[in-house]
């Protein structure tokens, strides 16, 4: 921070606008000169105020005190504001920090605080950052600046240790940017331990699994329900099989209530047949003496026909039949004779013969009786006509006797197959009222078996759901801790970077800490040598490596503490201190109020001479005492010098620059 | 003024005993004053030290 110019209005006990320029230069010491009262101090207050909004009193930076900010004489022109600007150039950038405070309108009197509105612009290459000065927090920090801008009178303190005097030499050389690194890397390996915990117990992770138990946990109940359907679906089934196996049994009822039936037509059918039978016997019947008629007629015919054709001829010829006596005796010993109501014994005899030849022949041939004994030609006619051959008549009697031989067989049979069938029947018959039981019970089964055979469906389909959705989750779950797993193992990686880096810059801070006290303390120590008129007694300083605390180094190694020095000691070595802390950086502005006010001359001298070393500009704020003509002679480097001057009416002072 | 002033030679040594890369150590010990927003600076230490 390379101060270039300051500038104050009515600032305290400046009256108007006052400047004071640095250049860069020939020369890079700038003397303010004033007696004491004339507003030395002011001039470092007014920077501090300009730059940090608070009053440095003696050691202590303090609020704002209003109005008595504000010059009385300005005041009471009616002039109630003052301004302070400090511009200063750094790492290349022009900076300006301004800061004014000015009575509120229509306040005729302003005396408080609330009073006056304080006013702040800060400007980096002319870019009006209006009150955010973070910037200059960070370039130059306000402990940092009581290095640099210092009164005399106190400045014994830097000698002695202060419980922060590391910490603030420390901001001074730049490590807390490397304690802030440090700060950072520790959040940050925190953000990854947080991140660690985090995949190490992901919710997403723990949720999936909470899912997958959950639904793993219905998979098991579905699959216990879709076991219990099944069960119930198979006992469905079972006893379906059994009702279908008794209506089987039924249908086995059913078969002998059918064979029964078509048993019972059957016979009905032979009851039939025989009824035909019966019929065409007795139409047969009915013919069989046309039949033995016509036999007789025939042989009659071949037998007598020859002998006697023509008395038989003539006989019926005569129109009426022989006498039957007579015609049966011309008929006898043809084996055939007819009865007649006039029959006498022996043609009842013959008759009789007949008759059981005939039955021999015919079987079935009942007694035969006639009441006609005697014909007409019309009758032997159709007797004739009718009458068959024994052959036909034979194939008759057999066809007759071969239909009742099956009817009696079948009758038997059927009759037969019949009480077997009514006794299955009688058997099964207990059977046929439960068979309404089973087919509506079979009924009901089958109504259940759709039922359970649809909750089976739904629960299949449920389940398939289920487990397509474990499968998913598995999925996810597996892909979660393949992630997981090479995300703890990112992570801990990570850790371990940033616990190295940690240890790493630890050891920097600790190193550069070290390099730059032993730094400080050589420059620190050259300066000092070079100012005390001990030179053989105290061969330099010391800095405690922890404290930070100066001590003198004397001949054989002993360390003197500040405390143990004069006041003029103490003062050369605390300027020393900070002129090897200034000199360490390298750059920058060193404000110093009354430096020499402890210093007896030899020291005094000795300072005068060093002053231009020790920064890139010094700003000497000065009596006539402190510096008199002789120790002029004395600094070198002087670029500019200004008076204070000051109006004893008005009681306020002006600066000006003199040649 | 305040700056950073980490001597090479250190940041070297104390890179290769912490098996930090130097490339790393420069930008974290540099970073205060490329990057003054924390959060800006947070994020790039994060990619440094979680190997992005």
């Amino acid at each position: 921070m390379l101060i270039q110019s300051l500038e104050l209005e009515n600032f305290k006990v400046f009256h108007g606008p006052n400047r004071i320029a640095i250049t860069q230069g020939p020369g890079n010491v700038v003397v303010v000169q004033g007696d004491n009262g004339r507003g030395k101090s002011t001039i470092m207050e007014a920077v501090f105020w300009c730059l940090y909004g608070k009053e440095k009193r003696h050691d202590r930076l303090v609020p704002t005190q209003y109005p008595n900010i504000v010059n009385n004489t300005a005041r009471k022109e009616g002039q109630n504001f003052a301004r302070v600007k400090v511009g200063f150039e750094h790492d290349g950038k022009s900076i300006e920090v301004e800061r004014s405070v000015r009575a509120r309108p229509h306040i005729p009197n302003p005396a408080r605080k609330s009073d006056f509105e304080e006013e702040m612009h800060f400007k980096v290459d002319g870019s009006d950052l209006g009150e955010d000065n973070s910037l200059l927090y960070e370039i130059f920090p306000e402990d940092v600046a009581n290095f640099f801008f210092f009164d005399g009178e106190t400045i014994s303190r830097y000698a002695e240790a202060q419980e922060n005097n590391r910490e603030t030499v420390e901001k001074a050389l730049g490590l807390p940017y490397l304690r802030q690194a440090r700060e950072d890397i520790e959040k940050v390996r925190k953000e990854f331990e947080k991140d660690l915990r985090d995949v190490q117990s992901s919710p997403e992770t723990e949720k999936t699994e909470q899912e997958l138990k959950l639904l793993r946990g219905q998979a098991v109940e579905h699959v216990t329900r879709l076991n219990e359907q099944e069960a119930q679906l198979e006992c469905i089934n079972n006893d379906i099989r059994q009702h279908q196996r008794n209506l089987e049994e039924f249908d086995d009822l059913r078969g002998i209530q059918q064979r029964i039936q078509e048993l019972e037509e059957f016979s009905l059918e032979l009851d039939r047949e025989e009824t035909a039978m019966l019929s065409s016997e007795e139409t047969f019947k009915a013919e069989v003496p046309w039949l033995i008629l016509g036999k007789f007629v025939r042989g009659a015919v071949e037998t007598v026909g020859r002998v006697k054709e023509q008395a038989v001829q003539e006989r019926i010829e005569q129109g009426r039949l022989m006498d039957q006596v007579e015609f049966m005796k011309d008929l006898k010993g043809s084996g055939i004779c007819i009865c007649g109501n006039e029959m006498d014994a022996e043609g009842l005899g013959h008759i009789d013969e007949v008759l059981e030849k005939l039955n021999g022949a015919l079987g079935t041939i009942q007694v035969i009786e006639t009441d006609r004994y005697s014909w007409t030609q019309s009758d032997l006619t159709t007797a004739m006509s009718k009458a068959r051959s024994v052959d036909e008549e034979q194939r008759n009697i057999h066809g007759l006797e071969a239909k009742r031989r099956y009817l009696d067989d079948n009758r038997a049979r059927v009759s037969k197959a019949l009480e077997r069938e009514t006794e299955s029947m009688r058997v099964h018959s207990a059977q046929n009222l439960r068979e309404k039981e089973v087919f509506e019970r079979l009924t009901q089964l089958t109504k259940e078996k759709a039922v359970v055979q649809s909750k089976l469906d739904e629960i299949r389909d449920i389940l398939n759901v289920t487990r397509r959705q474990v499968s998913e989750l598995e999925r996810q779950l597996e892909i979660s801790f393949s992630k997981k797993s090479s995300a703890s193992r990112d992570l801990l990686e990570s850790i371990g970077r940033s616990n190295r880096a940690l240890k790493a810059v630890d050891e920097i801070i600790d190193r550069s800490a070290e390099l730059k006290r032993a730094e400080i303390e050589m420059r620190s120590s050259k300066i000092y040598t070079s100012i005390t008129n001990k030179p053989r007694e105290f061969i330099g300083l010391s800095i405690d490596p922890q404290s930070f605390e100066v001590k003198v180094r004397a001949e054989g190694g002993d360390l003197v503490e500040s405390k143990k020095l004069s006041d003029g000691e103490r003062h050369v070595m605390a300027l020393s201190f900070l002129g090897g802390l200034k000199d360490s950086t390298h750059e920058g502005t060193l404000i110093m109020d009354s430096p020499f006010g402890r210093l007896d001359q030899t020291h005094k001298t000795r300072l005068i001479e060093k002053i231009p070393e020790l920064a890139q500009n010094v700003v000497l704020l000065v009596t006539d005492e402190d510096l008199r003509p002789d120790d002029w002679k004395n600094l070198s480097n002087v670029q500019r010098k200004f008076m204070l001057d000051h109006d004893q009416v008005q009681k306020y002072s002006r600066i000006q620059e003199v040649n | 003024m305040p700056q950073v002033l980490v001597d090479p030679a250190l940041l070297s040594e104390v890179s290769r005993k912490h098996k930090v890369s130097e490339e790393t150590l420069f930008k974290i010990v540099s970073a205060e004053k490329s990057m003054p927003v924390r959060t800006a600076r947070l994020k790039e230490f994060k990619k440094l030290l979680g190997g992005v």
